[in-house]
């Protein structure tokens, strides 16, 4: 079977892991009949199950602090050509950024880009509270207090313009290659315009339009809710509709100009073929 | 003396100065520059991809506000899709910036000392734009510490080694407002302090009377009073003379502006003026071959 | 002239100079490649330089060489490697090892490759060599007409020379070749003048088609070396005032294949015909957009033909 390797990147908080978590909880039976479904349960899934019962029971998702990127193999199916594909996604820890800012970025990163087909990148920006996401915290950044001199730290450097550096990092490894860039915690967004995700972007964030404009020719934005809803303003009647939502698979989803519960589309944009 | 004109003194002619390193310091307190971080004046070449960028050198002495006047620049161009008329699409020096923003967002912890950790050793920064009609250029910024231009004013030996200023297409010489309007001493010794580099870098030939240049008066908002608007009138006039007497032409332009304002009218007109393509040169006739053997002919 | 032109061409775009010692080792290396040059590396390096780039097989070839000669790898910013892609063949037109022949092929093919600049010619490096490269091919034409070329060469051309042997005309004499090649001229603008007065010429709608076919029997049929003449003055003759007509390339194409003959459309050889490709592959193609003047449009044609016939 044809293996397609999808980067999936982003900063810490972004929401890869809950992504996964959405992903395999709606598709892993199969009967989504959405654009990319799962063809055949994997030998192995502990990690993705567990990723996916969190999401399922509305907690926030855990990953296992490996020291390597775990790779997750998923066989899926493309409904309207029937072909199969392995897709393989990394899931990174979050301080994959600040290797790249320090110039010290680990031989498994390199790799994996110069053997994907596209990049999914997933961007939080300003809707994230730390209980969305538990993503590994760098345990190599100390509070400013414990330095002896002020100094300019990561997280000094304005959000849009750390993913701005995540992509030229991205870009100077694989070229303009087909990109996904995934507005995660849409529920939150302040779109009530309703405007297209592109015209979102343009004016809320201009700085990451004109450099991925001016580097990729095949890019589409996504705005994409995993959870569905911020779990912290979940109350029980909340968390039932929630549930309810789930069972129709119509609790995640994405939007482009309108809703769609498919979150497999900007993974169906980056397969080729 | 009152203590904050002592200041000022202390400020330009040096002599607050502690050791810094110069770089930012990780977590295990090593020096070292950052992915996209401010370059060196060595680097200059590896930035020349198809044609030779625009060079633009900031000039100054410390606290004139050079790097609150970048940092406003980069403010502007990141926060809106297109800015007079060209969108910031790309810089290899984007921590070289956020540096410069981060000073100006953390003022009250923005000793000398400070500033040398913060901005570290390295002054160049480039952006890279896209006009309208979809063409793109470059822009070198030159943005060195004020430490570095008082050293000029007192030592050929640290000219020489230039190739900034010698190789910049726009110089723009900046000028604290509200430290020039203070007491005459004061005046005088920034009058003094600009001579001194001017002769310097003339005798040194890193300018010449064809070099682009204009001035810039910072912190205007400053600068509120009739009688010190009119020690600003005055001392303008005479730092324009004192310029245009070294350099052997009058400034292109002189401004006054305040940095922390992203509308003021006078500080967009300078930054058009920077971030702007250099004009191209008009190519030769003679490479139209058809065009040339029609008119021959004809 | 050594490596002087070489370190002002580099020196222009460069904030630091390159040291004196590495220009002497890039002109060098340069100069021994001039040996290797054939119309395959020389339509290669042309064309990554109109378009602003390096091409691989020159780094490539650059690379490979430097070592050789020097032992050790260099690293050039990419505007110093573009300027000595072409600096090798510059080199190569000012050279007395290469014959006059291959230099105006290589004048040739540095103007049919200029179409890629047309109306943008300011990003163009080292303009002035560019314009030298253009002047070879004019010398070539002009040394063409000069009565110093081999005689018999020149009977044969004309004529089979056993018809000329019972005529008694000894044609050693600069007079005597002048009569001839006025002869020949009169008889081909007579050709041309001749044609442009045909329904085959008259019925064809377009300039841009009337152009083209005009310009093959120019070239093919009725073109002498050694009369080296321009074409313009007979296709404002043939245009009228529909020489000013311009459109957009593609345009151009869609015009010529409707009304020319399949017969008349030419298969290039050389890489550098860009626009002949064009027309006969009617695959789009870079320059799609630009507009060209049916004179225009003639004279380039006519010299990418002129280029072909190097080949026959």
């Amino acid at each position: 079977m044809e293996t397609t390797n999808i980067l999936l990147a982003g900063l810490p908080a972004a929401g890869k892991s809950t992504y996964i978590a959405a992903l395999w909880a709606v598709e892993k039976d199969g009967k989504s009949g959405h654009l990319l479904t799962c063809d055949e349960r994997p030998s192995e899934s502990f990690y993705v199950d567990g990723m996916s019962d969190n999401w399922t029971v509305l907690k926030e998702v855990r990953r296992t602090t490996f020291a390597q990127p775990v790779e997750i193999v998923l066989p899926m199916k493309r409904q309207n050509t029937g072909k199969k594909i392995n897709l393989s996604l990394p899931d990174f820890k979050g301080e994959v950024f600040e290797q790249i800012l320090d110039n010290s970025v680990s031989s498994d990163v390199v790799a994996w880009c110069e053997k994907s087909h596209g990049i999914l990148f997933m961007l939080n920006l300003g809707n994230s509270s730390p209980e969305v996401l538990q993503e590994q915290i760098s345990n190599t950044t100390k509070p400013r207090v414990e330095l002896e001199k002020v100094v300019l730290l990561p997280n000094d450097i304005d959000l849009a313009i750390q993913n701005v550096l995540l992509l030229k990092y991205l870009y100077s490894k694989m070229g303009d290659c087909p990109i996904a860039l995934c507005f995660s915690s849409w529920d939150s967004a302040d779109n009530s315009n309703e405007q297209d995700v592109e015209e979102w972007v343009k004016a809320n964030h201009p700085c990451i339009y004109n450099f991925v404009s001016a580097h990729f020719k095949n890019y589409r934005y996504y705005g994409i809710s995993a959870q569905g809803a911020d779990y912290s303003e979940l109350d029980e009647k909340r968390g039932d509709e929630l549930a309810e939502k789930a069972t129709r698979k119509e609790r995640a989803f994405v939007y482009r100009n309108k809703i769609s519960y498919d979150i497999t589309e900007p993974l169906d944009f980056l397969i080729p073929g | 003396m009152g203590e904050q004109v002592e200041d000022i003194i202390n400020i330009i002619t040096g002599t607050d100065s502690t050791s810094g390193t110069g770089t930012n310091t990780n977590a295990n307190g090593i020096g070292q520059l950052l992915f996209c971080d401010a370059r060196s004046q060595s680097e200059l070449n590896d930035f020349i991809d198809s044609e030779r960028p625009k060079l633009v050198a900031l000039v100054g002495f410390a606290n004139y506000g050079k790097s609150t006047f970048i940092g406003t620049l980069y403010e502007l161009l990141i926060q809106n899709l297109n800015y007079s008329g060209y969108s910031f699409v790309d810089s290899d020096t984007y921590v070289g910036f956020e540096r410069r923003v981060f000073l100006r967002r953390n003022n009250d912890e923005d000793t000398s000392d400070t500033k040398r950790n913060v901005l570290g050793e390295n002054d160049i920064l480039n952006l890279m734009l896209r006009s309208n009609e979809g063409k793109f250029h470059q822009v070198l910024l030159s943005d060195r510490s004020g430490e570095t231009y008082l050293k000029y004013t007192s030592s050929d030996d640290e000219v020489k080694d230039d190739l900034v200023i010698e190789n910049a297409d726009l110089l723009v010489f900046f000028v604290d407002a509200e430290a020039d309007t203070q007491n005459l001493a004061v005046h005088n010794l920034i009058v003094e302090k600009y001579e001194g580099l001017l002769t310097r870098l003339k005798a040194q030939h890193k300018i010449t009377a064809s070099v682009s240049y204009i001035m810039v008066f910072t912190k205007i908002d400053k600068v509120v009073s009739d009688e010190r608007r009119e020690k600003l009138t005055d001392r303008k006039k005479k730092l324009s003379a004192i310029f245009t007497e070294n350099i052997g032409k009058e400034p292109d332009q002189i401004y006054e502006v305040n940095s922390t304002d992203l509308n003021h009218d006078a500080l967009n007109q300078v930054f058009e003026k920077i971030i702007s393509p250099l004009t191209s040169v008009e190519a030769a006739k003679e490479l139209d071959w058809v065009r040339m053997e029609i008119e021959k002919q004809k | 002239m050594g490596s002087k032109q070489l370190k002002q061409a580099i020196d222009k775009h460069l904030f630091i100079s390159l040291d004196d010692e590495l220009i002497t080792q890039l002109h060098e290396v340069a100069n021994s490649m001039v040996a290797d040059l054939d119309a395959v590396s020389v339509s290669d390096y042309v064309c990554s330089f109109m378009q602003n780039n390096v091409s691989q097989s020159f780094t490539e070839a650059f690379r490979v060489k430097y070592k050789e000669m020097y032992g050790d790898e260099v690293k050039l910013p990419a505007i110093v490697s573009r300027i000595l892609e072409m600096y090798v063949i510059l080199l190569a037109l000012q050279s007395d090892e290469i014959e006059e022949d291959t230099k105006a092929q290589i004048s040739l093919i540095v103007r049919n490759y200029a179409v890629l600049r047309k109306g943008d010619w300011n990003v163009l490096l080292c303009q002035k060599w560019i314009i030298e490269m253009y002047s070879y091919y004019e010398t070539y034409a002009a040394d063409m007409v000069k009565s110093s070329i081999n005689y018999s060469q020149l009977l044969d051309a004309v004529v089979p020379s056993e018809n000329w042997n019972d005529t008694g005309l000894d044609i050693t004499q600069q007079a005597v070749y002048d009569q001839i090649r006025s002869l020949c001229m009169a008889g081909y603008y007579g050709r041309v003048s001749g044609y442009i007065k045909t329904s085959a010429f008259k019925n064809l709608t377009s300039p841009f088609a009337q152009v083209y076919v005009l310009v093959c029997k120019m070239v093919k049929e009725w073109n002498w070396k050694y009369l080296s003449l321009s074409p313009v003055k007979k296709l404002v003759e043939a245009l009228g005032e529909n020489y000013k007509r311009k459109k957009m390339l593609s345009n151009i194409v869609t015009e010529v294949l409707d009304e020319v003959q399949k017969d008349l459309l030419c298969v290039p050889n050389e890489k550098s015909s860009m626009l002949l490709a064009r027309v006969c592959n009617n695959r789009p193609i870079a320059i799609d957009n630009k507009m060209f003047t049916a004179l225009e449009f003639g004279v380039y044609i006519y010299y990418e033909m002129l280029l072909e016939t190097f080949n026959d």
